[in-house]
């Protein structure tokens, strides 16, 4: 997603709102840098609170992530971050404010929305147990939106949330902005995704994404053999493995 | 209130998507643009407009900012450089529009 750079001088100025398209570039930067994690838009959250649940993102297979996260508003003043573990099915709702009243009511939601989406596909999924993460709380009224992101890089990095602590916002802050920035240059070079790149030197690179987790690999490192590219479908070896789930 | 939305496209560079590559692309489908109130706004499009085009075109309709909506399609945020083939919209497929979100300024304690 491309982060407007008016949107980004934003997060230097100091009591600024955070706006989701910052929390989405960095999500979006922090799952390419640490795979497997499928990271949903904060909108499905008001949509449940509406009793709505029409996106059950059935072409998904949740169960070949590791991680689903989805940053949650509270009324055009708060975020939240909510953290589901498909293979375990576990799910917690992290509040930077440490307050709970708000969390019951999105963990409910988030049971509805599995409900819906078990009837629709065939990923069931209806099981979930709430735990909890040790992470850091905020205190002062305006960093929650780098609080979720500290907690969502940590939980993909496999580091504990705890790390970082209320000091380490401003900092922090400027660290999103250089990664968004610095994404938005280097975007259109592009990285694969593989583990063993065999960086093609060829003039013109051919690449193709993953219709799972979204990644981008050079043709030159994935095996094409087996794939019909005219079935408009490609499912990488990592998905293949995880999800049982060739076209 | 339904509204033809001209096609103006580069065809997509070499390391652009693969996946769309080769096909025809030149058929029109209709799509409805929906907001959060359930305006709705049709629109005829062809399969390679770029959605930048398209929500151009809707903000100008509905007197809306670009810069305070986001156009969401199956839970997805649509990238403005996408096209109906890319993202397999089918005839009647619908849009929906939400306001941005922010946050981070509370006066409530949540």
């Amino acid at each position: 997603m491309a982060v407007r750079e008016s949107t980004v001088s934003r997060l230097y100025c100091v009591g600024e709102t955070c706006g989701e398209e910052i929390i989405h570039g960095f999500l979006e930067i922090c799952s390419q840098r640490h795979p497997r994690a499928y990271i949903m838009q904060c909108f499905c959250a008001d949509k449940w609170a509406n009793d709505n649940f029409e996106w059950l993102f059935t072409k998904k297979r949740f169960t070949t992530f590791d991680w689903v996260l989805l940053p949650i508003n509270v009324d055009n003043q708060h975020w939240m971050l909510m953290v589901a573990n498909p293979r375990e099915q576990t799910i917690a709702v992290l509040n930077p404010t440490g307050a709970t009243q708000n969390i019951e009511f999105y963990l409910e939601c988030w049971r509805r929305f599995m409900r819906h989406r078990s009837d629709e596909c065939t990923e069931k999924l209806n099981d979930w147990k709430q735990v909890t993460y040790p992470i850091s709380l905020q205190h002062e009224n305006s960093s929650c939106d780098v609080f979720i992101l500290m907690y969502a890089e940590a939980i993909l990095a496999k580091k504990p949330q705890v790390i970082m602590r209320q000091q380490h916002v401003p900092m922090y802050r400027r660290y999103i902005k250089d990664c968004i920035v610095h994404n938005t240059i280097t975007a259109a070079d592009g990285r694969c995704a593989c583990s063993t790149c065999c960086q093609p030197k060829t003039r013109t690179l051919q690449w193709i994404q993953c219709d799972n987790c979204d990644l981008w690999f050079h043709f030159e490192c994935v095996d094409l053999s087996n794939v019909n590219l005219h079935l408009d479908r490609y499912y990488c070896a990592d998905c293949t493995a995880t999800g049982r789930m060739l076209p | 209130m339904s509204d033809q939305v001209g096609q103006d496209n580069k065809p997509g560079t070499d390391c652009e998507n693969a996946k769309g590559a080769g096909s025809s692309t030149s058929e029109s489908i209709k799509i409805k643009v929906r907001d959060e109130a359930g305006m709705e706004v049709l629109f005829r499009v062809k399969m390679n407009t770029q959605m930048r085009k398209i929500k151009e075109k809707y903000c100008e309709k509905a007197e809306k900012n670009i810069t305070h909506i986001r156009f969401l399609f199956d839970g997805e945020t649509i990238n403005d450089d996408t096209t109906p083939k890319e993202l397999d919209m089918e005839p009647d497929d619908i849009i929906e529009v939400v306001s941005a979100q922010t946050g981070g300024h509370r006066t409530h304690l949540y």
